[in-house]
This record gives C-alpha cells, structure tokens and sequence, in this order.
C-alpha cells in the first residue's frame, strides 16, 4: 500500500466526497459509498495506481457500487407495520433548491447517467461503458430522467416555488 | 428550458459549493485502517483455505493409499486337477466332475436333502447323467471303485450310463469298458 496511497485519499477525499453527495443526494450515504470504493481500491492500489486517472477509476467505482447498492435494497419485503423513519439530522443545505430535489427523486440509474453526463462531462459512450450497458440504455435513461426533472420543476413553478 | 435545464445542472454540480462535504480529520486514517482490515482478512480467508486444500489432499491421498491394503489376501492355490494316466493311443482323458469320490466326513446337509457326500461304490442316487452307450468316458477315480468299470488305469468303477455326461469344462471323453469282468 505505502504512503501514496495515504496520499492520495488525502488529495481526492473532498472531491471524492462532493461527488458522492451529488451521487447518492446525502452526504452521509455519500461519505460511506467513498469510503466503501476507497477500500476496496485500496487492496488493489498497485494495479490501480498505474491507471492513467486514479480518481476517475475511483468515480466509476463509486457509480457502480451505488447502483449495486439500489439494486439489492429495492427487492422490497412486505411488513405488517411500516418501519420507523429514519430522522435527518442536519438537513441538506440544498433541501430548498428544486433542482436539487427533483435530482434526489429519481432512480439511481437515472441519477448516475446525470450526474455523469453534467458532473463527469462523459458522453454518452463513456456512460455506457461504465454502467456497463448499452449506448441506447444511456439514451432512454437520460431522456426519461431529463423529462422527469423538467416536468417536477414547472410543477414547482406552478406551485409558486422558488426556481 | 432544455438549455436552462443543463445549464442549471452544470452550475449546480460544478459550481455550487452547497454540495460540498467537509471530510473529518481522521477520514483518510479510517480509509487506511479498512484497507488493512480487508488485507487481514483476505489473508487469513486465503491461509484457511490453503490449509484446509493440503488437509484435504492428505485424507484423500491417505484414503486412496490405504484402498486395497486393508486386508491380506491368502495365497492361491493351484487347483488340483486330478491328472488322468491315461496315454494318447489309448484315448483316455480324465474328466473334472465328481465322479471321484468323496469322504467329507464333516459335511453338513438340510434334513431330507441327499446327501453331500457317499460312499465309494455307491451309486448316486440324485445323479441324472445320461451317456450314450457308445460314448466312452474315460474317469480317473480315487478309491476304489466298484467293479464293473474299469478305467484304463486299472480302477473300476459301476457301469452307470447316466453317470457319464461329458463335463462342461471339459471335451466329451471316451470310457474303455471291460467287459472282461
């Protein structure tokens, strides 16, 4: 492992955390999702280390976790009581902007292909190739998540919200 | 509004600091520990399963090695097949049937069943063999058989023609019949 390794969490953390927030729409399942991608390419770290872009391999690690993540948790159970609701204790500090809420209401899948679209600038080839699906898997997901965040922003406008 | 729209995620993804989240000042020492955490336990997951490949090849190795040694088998005996005296011009052979006689005094046998052994010079009741007349058979019998027959090696033995079936390990025989006696 050595110190490079200790390096480069030091460099990457903040910008490895903002990326997370923006992934997962909460700072703290931000913040595990980098810590869980940094570990585990940490116990590779001398075969990740001669990638041309550590941090970018860092990101699509992070994206695919995510998406594995939402993949186990949404085989729902049924239950006799609905389940205490977790209480957010500090609230986003972008809870009052509707872009941001209408980005945390859509489906991971949808929200990866964003925010590796607007954040990562990759294209739509580049997307497919770090999902690991099809170019026009990319093109429906983004236009489906494209239309959803339209359509909940002039509801909000409708509504009189803030824009 | 689709150019709005992109515009307002790229600010809000790459400019707008709202989004940004402090690290706490241990965070990369809780990285480090994890990755070593995850090293231990690979490495120990890795030693157990070595040892439990090497312990397992030496019960099989030690299962395969003591498969078939587990018991002695006695020596084989070379059958004793009885050696007729015949000679070749004679034509004689020496059947593999039970036309010698046997004397197991321990033999047991069922109540009613005939039984397992008789006495020399007894015809068998239960024997149903059926020889031609003119098939000679030729016997080398141990004992002394009754008159009647006699074998080319001199012992005589009962005329019994359906005593004389051919074996079926061996080729039909030919029996010098003395009439001589």
């Amino acid at each position: 492992m050595g110190d490079d390794f200790g390096e480069f969490v030091r460099a990457a953390m903040p910008s490895l955390l903002r990326y997370g927030h923006a992934l997962t729409g909460n700072p703290h399942d931000g913040a595990d999702l980098v810590q869980g991608a940094l570990e585990r390419v940490g116990r590779r770290w001398r075969s990740v280390v001669r990638i041309e872009d550590p941090v970018a391999y860092v990101r699509r690690a992070m994206v695919n976790a995510h998406i594995s993540r939402w993949r186990r948790r949404r085989r729902e159970s049924l239950v006799a009581e609905p389940p205490e609701i977790p209480v957010d204790p500090a609230p986003s500090r972008l809870e009052n902007e509707p872009l941001w809420r209408a980005l945390r209401a859509l489906p991971p899948r949808q929200r990866a292909v964003v925010v590796l679209r607007y954040y990562d600038g990759l294209t739509e080839e580049e997307i497919a190739t770090t999902l690991g699906v099809s170019r026009g898997t990319v093109k429906s997901q983004t236009s489906k998540a494209m239309a959803t965040l339209r359509l909940r922003l002039e509801r909000t406008m409708a509504e009189g919200g803030v824009r | 509004m689709s150019a709005d729209l992109d515009d307002e995620l790229r600010r809000l993804f790459t400019q707008d600091a709202r989004l940004d989240v402090s690290a706490r000042a241990d965070a990369d020492e809780v990285v480090l520990a994890g990755v070593r955490r995850g090293r231990r336990v690979r490495a120990a997951l890795a030693m157990a399963g070595g040892a439990a490949a090497v312990v397992g090849v030496i019960l099989v190795g030690a299962l395969l090695a003591g498969f078939g040694r587990g018991e002695e088998l006695p020596p084989a005996e070379s059958p004793s097949v009885p050696t007729g005296t015949s000679t070749p011009s004679s034509g004689t052979s020496t059947p593999l049937t039970e036309d010698t006689p046997q004397t197991s005094s321990h033999a047991t046998s069922a109540p009613g069943a005939p039984p397992l052994s008789r006495t020399p010079g007894q015809p068998d009741p239960s024997a149903r063999r059926v020889t031609p007349p003119s098939a000679p058979t030729l016997t080398t019998s141990i004992g002394s058989p009754p008159s009647g027959t006699r074998t080319e090696s001199g012992a005589s033995r009962p005329t019994d023609p359906q005593r004389s079936t051919p074996s079926a390990l061996s080729s039909p025989q030919r029996t010098v019949t003395s009439n001589s006696a």
